[in-house]
C-alpha cells in the first residue's frame, strides 16, 4: 500500500486547455504504474467530457475563473475532482436514470459516457459552481 | 478525409469545417472519412460526426468511417459504432465497393 498521489492543475476555461487537463490525469495515473493503455484511453475520455461541460458551463455564463482539476491516485484506483465556478447547474439525481442519447442528434454524449466509463460519479453544487467527483477503478482491483 | 490527431473541443472547429467541403464535394455520392490515425474523438467529435453522416444518408450517399482498433473501441464507448458504418481499413472499403 503506497501513499496516494495527489496533484492539482487549474486551467483556463478555453477549449485548447481541455487536452492538458485529460493528458494531466493520465499522466498521474500513468506514473503511479497504470500501464493498460485501454484504460488510461478510457481515463482520456471521461476527463475530456468532464472539462468540456465545466468549460461550456463557464462559457455559458461568462465566467473568467481557472477550473480546478485534481487526481488523486491509489493503489487501485484514481479519484478525480473537476470544480467549476459557473454558479452550478441542475444535475441529473440518479445520472443511471438518464435516457440513452438520443442517436439521431449531435448532441448528449457526454453525461452517459461519464456515466458508463467512471465506477462512481458524484455531482454536487457548491456556493461557486458545480463539483464533478469520479472514481475509476483500475483495472484487475474491481469496486467491491 | 483524413483526420490526424484529437477530436475535440478545440479542433472541432476545424474538424467541422472539413467535413462539411467533404459533404459539399460529395454532393450527394459517398463520404469516407480516415479515423485511422486519430488518438481520440470525445462526444463534440462524435456529434459533427453523426451529423455529416446523416446529411450524406439523406442525399443518398454512404457514410464510412476507417478506424482501427482504438478509434473503434471510442465509438463504441459511446454506442454508436453499430450506427456508423466502420471498416478497419481503406482496403476493407475498397473490398465493400460494389
Amino acid at each position: 500500500m503506497t501513499d496516494p498521489q495527489t496533484a492539482e492543475l487549474e486551467i483556463p476555461a478555453e477549449s485548447r486547455f481541455v487536452a492538458a487537463a485529460r493528458n494531466f490525469v493520465t499522466e498521474e495515473a500513468r506514473s503511479a504504474g497504470w500501464m493498460q493503455e485501454s484504460q488510461l484511453d478510457d481515463l482520456r475520455l471521461v476527463v475530456s467530457e468532464t472539462v468540456t461541460n465545466a468549460l461550456r458551463a463557464h462559457v455559458d455564463r461568462h465566467v473568467d475563473e481557472l477550473i480546478k482539476v485534481r487526481s488523486t491516485v491509489f493503489d487501485d484506483r484514481v479519484e478525480i475532482s473537476v470544480a467549476d465556478s459557473a454558479g452550478g447547474f441542475e444535475v441529473p439525481t440518479d445520472i443511471a436514470s438518464l435516457p440513452d442519447p438520443d442517436l439521431r442528434s449531435e448532441g448528449g454524449f457526454g453525461l452517459p459516457l461519464i456515466e458508463a466509463l467512471s465506477d462512481e460519479a458524484h455531482f454536487t453544487r457548491t456556493t461557486e459552481g458545480t463539483v464533478v467527483r469520479l472514481v475509476v477503478y483500475r483495472v484487475g482491483h474491481a469496486a467491491s | 478525409m483524413h483526420v490526424i490527431g484529437e477530436i475535440d473541443l478545440a479542433t472541432a472547429p476545424k474538424y467541422r469545417t472539413e467535413l462539411n467541403q467533404a459533404v459539399v464535394v460529395a454532393d450527394g455520392g459517398s463520404v469516407a472519412i480516415d479515423l485511422t490515425d486519430c488518438d481520440l474523438i470525445d462526444s463534440v467529435g462524435i456529434g459533427l460526426t453523426l451529423g455529416a453522416a446523416r446529411r450524406v444518408h439523406e442525399g443518398g450517399g454512404r457514410f464510412a468511417v476507417i478506424a482501427g482498433d482504438r478509434v473503434s473501441t471510442l465509438l463504441g464507448r459511446y454506442r454508436v459504432d453499430q450506427i456508423l458504418d466502420i471498416v478497419d481499413s481503406v482496403e476493407a472499403l475498397e473490398r465493400s465497393l460494389p
